[in-house]
C-alpha cells in the first residue's frame, strides 16, 4: 500500500513538516512565543519515532527514496543535535518573529533527513536546497543588524551560484549514466571499464568535479570557503552554531551517497583534487584562524579546518575495513556528530552573554569569564578542548579515528602514500589549531577582568550548552554506543561495494561473449539485470 | 572576495557611479562594446558551423539508420536556437545596465523555451515561457523600477576581476566543448510515451512524487522567507 509506505516509513519527515507548519501558524498569532516549545516537541517526537520506527532497511520505499542504515543513522544524529539547536535558539529573535524562525530550523532539518534517504539526483538536489534556503532566511532573521542582512545577501547569492554549479554537475551525471537513480550511476562505470581500461568516462568525471564543487560550498571547503567568516560573523551566535553543522552534514551525506554509487572507485584526477582541497582546507582554515581576534570569525575558520579533516576521511573511503578505526566513512560519521556538538556548544556560550548591550564576540569580551560564570566557562573549555582534539574529550577520538583510517589503507591502494602524507599534514594542522583554541581558553580563565559580560538568555540555552559539552566527555569514556551505530550505518556501503565489484565483473563477462556492436547497451542491461538479482 | 551586495552597490552609487546620464550616452558606450560582441558572435558562428560540419556524417548516418526525416533541419534549428541562448547569456554578462540585462535575459529564457519545444517537451517549454519569461522577468523589471534609486545604475567591476573571470570562463568553455564534442552520449532510460502533458502529469504524481512534494515545500519556504524579509524592511 503506497499510502502506508508514505505514512510509516517517512514518519519523522511528516512529523517535522507538520511541526514546522504548526510553528509557522503559531507565529502569526498572539501566542507566538509558543513556537519554541512546539519546535522542541516536534524534534523530540520525530527523534523518538525515528528510533522506534520498525521498517525494513535497505528497502526501496518510494520511487526516489532508499532507506538504508545510513539514512537511519543520519536521522538520529540530525534530530538529536536538532533538539539541541532548538534549545540554543530558544530565545533568539523577538517573539513576533519566532514562529517563522523556528519553522525555518525545522525545514532545514527536514532537508537533511531527505538528503539521507534520497536515491534520485533530483530528490538529492531539492533536499540540499531545502537545507540551504531556510538558512539564508535564518541568517537575516537572527538579529536586527545591518551586518546580518549583508551576511544573508552574501550567503544567498553565493549559495545560488553553488546550487547552479551543483545542478549543472548533476546534469552531467545524468547525461553520462542515462539515469537519475543514484545507485544505478555505476552503469556508466561498467561501460567505460570496457572502453578506457578501468577509468571513469570523461562526462562522469566532469559531473563529479562540478557536483563536488557545488557541495564544497555547503561544507565550506577551500576554494568555496570565502563566505564562511563573514556569514558566521554576521549571523547571531546560535544560528552560526547551526550553520556550522547542518549544511555540512547534508553536504557530506550527499557526497557519500554519490561516491558509494561509484563504488568509491574514484579516478585519480578526483582523488588528487580531493587531496589538494583537503590539504588546502585544513591549512587555510587554521592559518587564517590564527590571525583573528573575533571569536566568531576564529570559530568560522576553525569550522573550515574541520571540513578539511573530514575530507581526509572521505578520501580514505570504506575500502580499508570496517569500524571507525579503519573505515574512513565510519570515522567521518563519528566525527561529524562530535563536531556538531562541540561547535554548537562553543557558539551557545557566546549566545549566553552580552556585553554593553551587544553580543559577545571578541577575545576581550570573554576576559575573566571563569570567575563570574564558572560552569559556563567549564562547558566552553570542554568544547574548545574537544575542537582542539585534546584527550579527555570526544574530539580526540574523532581525530584519532580519521587519522588511523588513513594509516590503515593497504599499501597497494593508489593513494596510500599521499594519504599518509595528508594525515601528517592533518596532525600538523591540529598543532597549529591548538594555538588559537588555547587563546580562547586563556582569555576565559586568565584574561583581564572586564565585568561587562552579563548573562542573558534563559535556562534553555544553558541546558543546550550543558547537553553539548557533557556528551563530549561521556563519549570519550564510552564511545562504543556511537561506534556500533556508525559501524551499522556503513554496512550498506561495504555491501554495495562488494556486490558492485562483482556486478562489474559479471557484466564484463556477459559482454565478452556478446557480439561487439551491441556492447554498450548490453553492458548496462547486464549490470541492471545482475543488480536486480543481487539486490532484489 | 568581493561580491555584489546592496550596501556596497549603494555606496558606490553615491560615491561616483550614480549618474543620470541620458540614454544616448549609455547607448554610445554600448556601441563601443560592439566589436567585442561581434567577435563573440563570429567565434560562436565559427564554432557551431564546425560542429555542424563535424556532426553531419553522423547525423546523416543516424537519419538513414532510424529513417527519421529532418535530421539536418533539426540540427540547423538546434544550433541556431542554442546560438541564441549563448548570445543572450553573453549579453547578460556584458551589459552594464540592469534593465538591458533583463532584456537580454528575456531573450535567453525565450531561447531556452525554444530548445524545450525542439526536444518535444511542450509542457516544459510553455511553463518556461509563462513562469520565467512571463512572470519572473516582469517581476524583476518591476523590482528594479520600484526599488532601485535609478534604473541607470551601472555595474563596473574592476578590470582584475573581469580578467580573472574571463580566464576561468574561457578555460571552462574550452574544456567543456572538448568533452561535449568527443563524448558518445547514452540515451535516457525511457522516453515518456507520447510525451503528452497527461503522461507528464502522471509521472509527476507517481515516479516523481517525492521531488514534486519537496519542491512544493521549498517554494513555500521561499515565499515565507521573502515575505518576511520584505516586511522587515519597513
Amino acid at each position: 500500500m503506497i499510502w502506508n509506505d508514505w505514512l510509516v516509513a517517512l514518519a519523522p519527515e511528516w512529523i517535522l513538516l507538520v511541526g514546522a507548519c504548526l510553528s509557522l501558524a503559531v507565529g502569526v498569532t498572539r501566542v507566538s512565543k509558543w513556537a519554541s516549545p512546539i519546535a522542541l516537541a516536534t524534534v523530540v517526537a520525530a527523534l523518538i519515532v525515528a528510533i522506534r520506527l520498525d521498517v525494513p532497511r535497505n528497502g526501496d520505499v518510494l520511487p526516489g527514496l532508499w532507506l538504508t542504515s545510513l539514512t537511519f543513522y543520519v536521522r538520529w544524529i540530525t534530530l538529536g543535535l536538532g533538539s539541541l539547536i532548538v534549545l540554543v535558539n530558544w530565545h533568539q529573535p523577538a517573539a513576533n518573529e519566532r514562529g517563522e524562525y523556528m519553522s525555518m530550523i525545522l525545514f532545514s532539518l527536514l532537508g537533511v533527513l531527505l538528503t539521507a534517504s534520497a536515491n534520485d539526483l533530483v530528490v538529492l538536489f531539492l533536499a540540499i536546497e531545502l537545507v540551504s534556503i531556510p538558512t539564508y532566511v535564518l541568517v537575516a532573521l537572527s538579529r536586527e543588524d545591518a551586518r546580518a542582512s549583508e551576511a544573508a545577501v552574501k550567503y544567498f547569492f553565493l549559495g545560488a551560484l553553488s546550487a547552479a554549479i551543483l545542478a549543472y554537475g548533476i546534469s552531467f551525471l545524468y547525461g553520462a549514466a542515462g539515469t537519475t537513480t543514484i545507485h544505478r550511476l555505476v552503469g556508466d562505470t561498467v561501460q567505460s571499464t570496457l572502453r578506457t581500461n578501468g577509468a571513469i568516462g570523461v562526462p562522469m568525471l566532469i559531473g563529479l568535479i562540478l557536483v563536488f564543487a557545488g557541495l564544497s560550498f555547503k561544507v565550506a571547503a577551500v576554494p568555496f570557503h570565502a563566505y564562511a567568516a563573514d556569514v558566521y560573523e554576521g549571523a547571531a551566535s546560535p544560528v552560526t552554531g547551526m550553520l556550522g553543522f547542518v549544511p555540512k552534514l547534508a553536504g557530506f551525506v550527499a557526497l557519500c551517497k554519490i561516491l558509494t554509487a561509484l563504488d568509491w572507485n574514484l579516478p585519480s584526477e578526483v582523488n588528487w583534487m580531493l587531496w589538494i582541497v583537503a590539504a588546502a582546507t585544513m591549512t587555510v582554515g587554521n592559518v587564517l584562524a590564527l590571525l583573528q581576534k573575533n571569536v566568531k570569525r576564529m570559530l568560522a575558520y576553525s569550522s573550515i579546518a574541520h571540513t578539511g579533516y573530514m575530507l581526509i576521511a572521505v578520501l580514505v573511503g570504506p575500502v580499508a575495513g570496517q569500524g571507525p578505526m579503519r573505515d574512513g566513512v565510519a570515522a567521518l560519521l563519528f566525527y561529524i556528530v562530535v563536531y556538531g556538538a562541540m561547535n554548537l556548544g562553543a557558539f551557545a556560550l557566546l549566545a549566553c552573554f552580552k556585553t554593553n548591550g551587544r553580543d559577545v564576540e571578541t577575545l576581550d569580551d570573554l576576559g575573566g569569564l571563569a570567575r563570574r560564570a564558572p560552569a559556563s566557562a567549564l562547558a566552553l573549555a570542554i568544547c574548545i578542548f574537544s575542537l582542539m582534539g585534546f584527550p579527555p574529550t570526544a574530539g580526540f577520538l574523532g581525530k584519532l579515528y580519521i587519522f588511523s583510517s588513513a594509516f590503515s589503507l593497504q599499501p597497494n591502494h593508489p593513494m596510500h602514500g599521499p594519504l599518509i602524507a595528508l594525515a601528517i599534514i592533518g596532525v600538523a594542522n591540529t598543532v597549529i589549531g591548538a594555538a588559537y583554541y588555547l587563546r580562547i581558553v586563556a582569555a576565559v580563565y586568565m584574561g583581564g577582568e572586564t565585568d561587562t559580560a552579563t548573562p542573558v538568555g534563559g535556562r534553555p540555552v544553558r541546558w543546550g550548552l550543558a547537553l553539548c559539552s557533557l556528551p563530549l566527555l561521556v563519549l570519550f569514556a564510552w564511545p562504543t554506543g556511537l561506534t556500533t551505530q556508525v559501524r551499522t550505518a556503513t554496512t550498506i556501503l561495504h555491501h554495495s561495494i562488494r556486490t558492485g565489484s562483482r556486478r562489474v565483473a559479471a557484466a564484463i563477462d556477459s559482454v565478452r561473449t556478446a557480439p561487439t556492436d551491441v556492447a554498450p547497451a548490453t553492458v548496462s542491461q547486464a549490470a541492471a539485470t545482475y543488480e536486480h538479482h543481487a539486490n532484489p | 572576495m568581493r561580491t555584489f551586495c546592496p550596501s556596497q552597490c549603494d555606496q558606490s552609487v553615491e560615491r561616483k557611479r550614480y549618474d543620470r546620464r541620458p540614454l544616448a550616452s549609455a547607448r554610445g558606450s554600448d556601441r563601443r562594446r560592439c566589436p567585442l560582441l561581434a567577435a563573440c558572435i563570429a567565434t560562436w558562428l565559427g564554432f557551431s558551423s564546425t560542429v555542424v560540419w563535424a556532426s553531419l556524417p553522423t547525423d546523416m548516418a543516424q537519419s538513414t539508420k532510424a529513417a527519421a526525416p529532418g535530421g539536418l533541419l533539426e540540427a540547423f534549428l538546434f544550433y541556431t536556437v542554442a546560438g541564441g541562448v549563448v548570445l543572450s547569456a553573453l549579453g547578460v554578462c556584458i551589459a552594464k545596465n540592469i534593465v538591458r540585462m533583463a532584456v537580454w535575459l528575456f531573450a535567453g529564457l525565450g531561447s531556452v523555451a525554444m530548445l524545450y519545444f525542439l526536444l518535444a517537451a511542450n509542457f516544459l517549454g510553455a511553463i518556461q515561457l509563462i513562469i520565467y519569461a512571463g512572470g519572473t522577468l516582469v517581476l524583476l523589471v518591476f523590482g528594479v523600477m520600484l526599488t532601485s534609486k535609478s534604473p541607470w545604475v551601472r555595474f563596473d567591476p574592476p578590470k582584475v576581476e573581469l580578467i580573472a573571470a574571463a580566464v576561468v570562463c574561457l578555460a571552462l568553455v574550452v574544456s567543456l566543448c572538448t568533452v561535449l564534442a568527443r563524448t558518445v552520449w547514452s540515451s535516457a532510460e525511457g522516453i515518456v510515451p507520447g510525451a503528452t502533458v497527461a503522461a507528464f502529469g502522471e509521472r509527476l504524481l507517481t515516479t516523481y512524487l517525492v521531488p514534486f512534494e519537496v519542491a512544493g515545500v521549498l517554494l513555500m519556504i521561499v515565499m515565507v522567507g521573502a515575505a518576511h524579509l520584505a516586511r522587515q524592511e519597513e
